[in-house]
């Protein structure tokens, strides 16, 4: 594999759930060459979600180690952390996350004022990104005034605001209805040809035009890995798949 | 017939002098003498004017501490983003219950006029004691007088304040030297809340404080500037505890719910 990006290695993450423990993640082996677009699918409660946030540093594994171009998760602190996920990633979630009492445009600027960019220069570059996404004419509107399908496309721009190499995205389409889950689709294969290494945990069947690699997950492990077809040969036995 | 010497006309007895504002602001010196000479205790009108002026702030920066708490982002935390829906519900319920009217107005209100009257007595009380300890002979009485009187600047401090937060529409962040030490994180938060105070005003009570020093004593300029220093130390050290304090409380993790 050429230029491995994201790499995982023996991850494992355990949660205590009252008296048991539940093992998201039992050892995952993982690699995510520079620039490509992969899917990681299977079905619910297997360790997806768990997965991206360890490889986007929202969370920490209990054991094993992610490393993201070239940086070692473990060996940053919190405040290394926190500018990793400012500088290297971009998130996008199922429930858009955006912050009800701001705009648009401000849900957009919100991370650049944690890197210091002066506001005019924040709103002319939120401006200019939600543009991107097709949104100029909504970026004074608040989320409540906006259709799921424009929440998520404000929410990718507000991934994309500190232009990070990295852009994850947990269920992006799971809230939408079928034509704007195709709009967002087609503006995360945008970002993969822009160069950026996008990595998309999903349950759309749609995802599979797209992504160049395919990770099958259940009860926690990699059970299949490759491009689609190849991969879900190899997991058949197992999954389910949409 | 003899001729008396004309007496000297006596100053009124009264307690609010609202007239000895200007002079001792404008010409300290004299004026420090003339409430020295005082038989009557007029700290009364410099601490009615400080806590009218403190109260003033509040009230001015209070409905613009509201409308910060609920729309201005440099209070969110860099990764609330990463919150989910109901997490940032939950913190923006939290971050209301701050905009209540005790929050904004009643507490802040209690705590300013607290300060003016609880510094004002501290004050007095160490700067009488050093300078007894230093071989002055001003009473208490007289003492907490002129302190009070010196304590003007900071009317003037308030006052500028208001002006600035009415004509701005925005609250003063990092106030005093404070903003050097800013993001404030809790082994500055004693710093920044000393640097908070040290400003042009408080600069200007100093040298009030050194007048009324030298008014009230014949100790010699080391030993009043001693004295002044000292007291100083002190006031601060006073003044940023409380602070320092609850910054340091509001920054806790709790690692485990109470009582499991």
């Amino acid at each position: 594999m050429s230029d491995p990006f994201v790499h995982a290695a023996a991850l494992r993450k355990t949660y205590l759930m009252g008296r048991g423990i539940v093992h998201a993640l039992a050892g995952v082996d993982l690699t995510i060459s520079r620039s490509a677009f992969a899917a990681v699918i299977g079905p619910s409660g297997s360790g997806k979600s768990t997965l991206l946030h360890l490889i986007g540093g929202l969370d920490r594994p209990s054991s094993g180690g992610v490393s993201v171009a070239g940086l070692a998760l473990d060996d940053l602190d919190e405040n290394a952390l926190a500018a990793f996920r400012r500088r290297t990633v971009g998130f996008i979630f199922q429930s858009f996350n955006l912050i009800h009492s701001m705009t648009a445009l401000e849900n957009v600027a919100f991370p650049m004022q944690f890197a210091g960019v002066p506001r005019r220069r924040r709103n002319a570059h939120a401006f200019g990104l939600l543009t991107q996404v097709g949104l100029a004419d909504r970026a004074l509107h608040r989320p409540n005034e906006l259709s799921g399908g424009e929440q998520q496309r404000v929410a990718i721009a507000r991934a994309l605001v500190n232009d990070p190499p990295l852009v994850l995205a947990d269920e992006p389409t799971g809230n939408l209805d079928s034509q704007s889950g195709g709009q967002v689709l087609q503006l995360l294969s945008d970002l993969h040809r822009q160069g950026r290494t996008v990595i998309v945990v999903s349950h759309d069947p749609r995802i599979t035009r797209y992504a160049v690699q395919t990770v099958f997950l259940l009860d926690g492990r990699i059970v299949a890995e490759g491009e689609y077809q190849e991969a879900l040969a190899l997991a058949a036995p197992e999954v389910t798949l949409p | 017939m003899a001729d008396h010497p004309a007496s000297p006309t006596p100053e009124p007895r009264r307690r609010l002098r609202f007239d000895w504002v200007i002079p001792v602001l404008s010409k300290p010196g004299a004026a420090f003498q003339r409430i020295s000479a005082s038989p009557t205790d007029t700290w009364l009108t410099p601490l009615l004017l400080l806590t009218i002026t403190a109260l003033a702030s509040v009230l001015i920066a209070g409905p613009l501490r509201q409308s910060a708490a609920l729309l201005d982002t440099a209070g969110l935390p860099p990764d609330f983003q990463y919150f989910t829906p109901d997490q940032q519900a939950q913190y923006m319920q939290a971050l209301q219950s701050t905009s209540s009217i005790a929050f904004v107005y009643v507490l802040p209100a209690v705590a300013a006029a607290l300060k003016v009257w609880v510094g004002w007595l501290a004050l007095g009380g160490v700067v009488h004691l050093i300078l007894t300890l230093l071989g002055g002979r001003v009473t208490m009485r007289s003492m907490l007088n002129l302190v009070a009187w010196a304590g003007l600047p900071f009317a003037v401090r308030d006052l500028v304040r208001v002006f600035y937060m009415l004509a701005g529409r925005q609250l003063i962040h990092s106030p005093g030297l404070s903003g050097f030490v800013t993001p404030v994180s809790t082994g500055t938060a004693f710093i920044a809340e000393v640097l908070e105070v040290v400003d042009v005003y408080w600069v200007w009570h100093i040298i009030l404080l050194l007048v009324i020093v030298r008014v009230s004593s014949n100790l010699s300029r080391a030993k009043i500037w001693a004295t002044v220093v000292m007291a100083q130390v002190a006031a601060l050290a006073l003044q940023a505890a409380p602070g320092a304090i609850m910054q340091r409380l509001s920054s806790l993790n709790i690692i485990r719910p109470f009582f499991f």
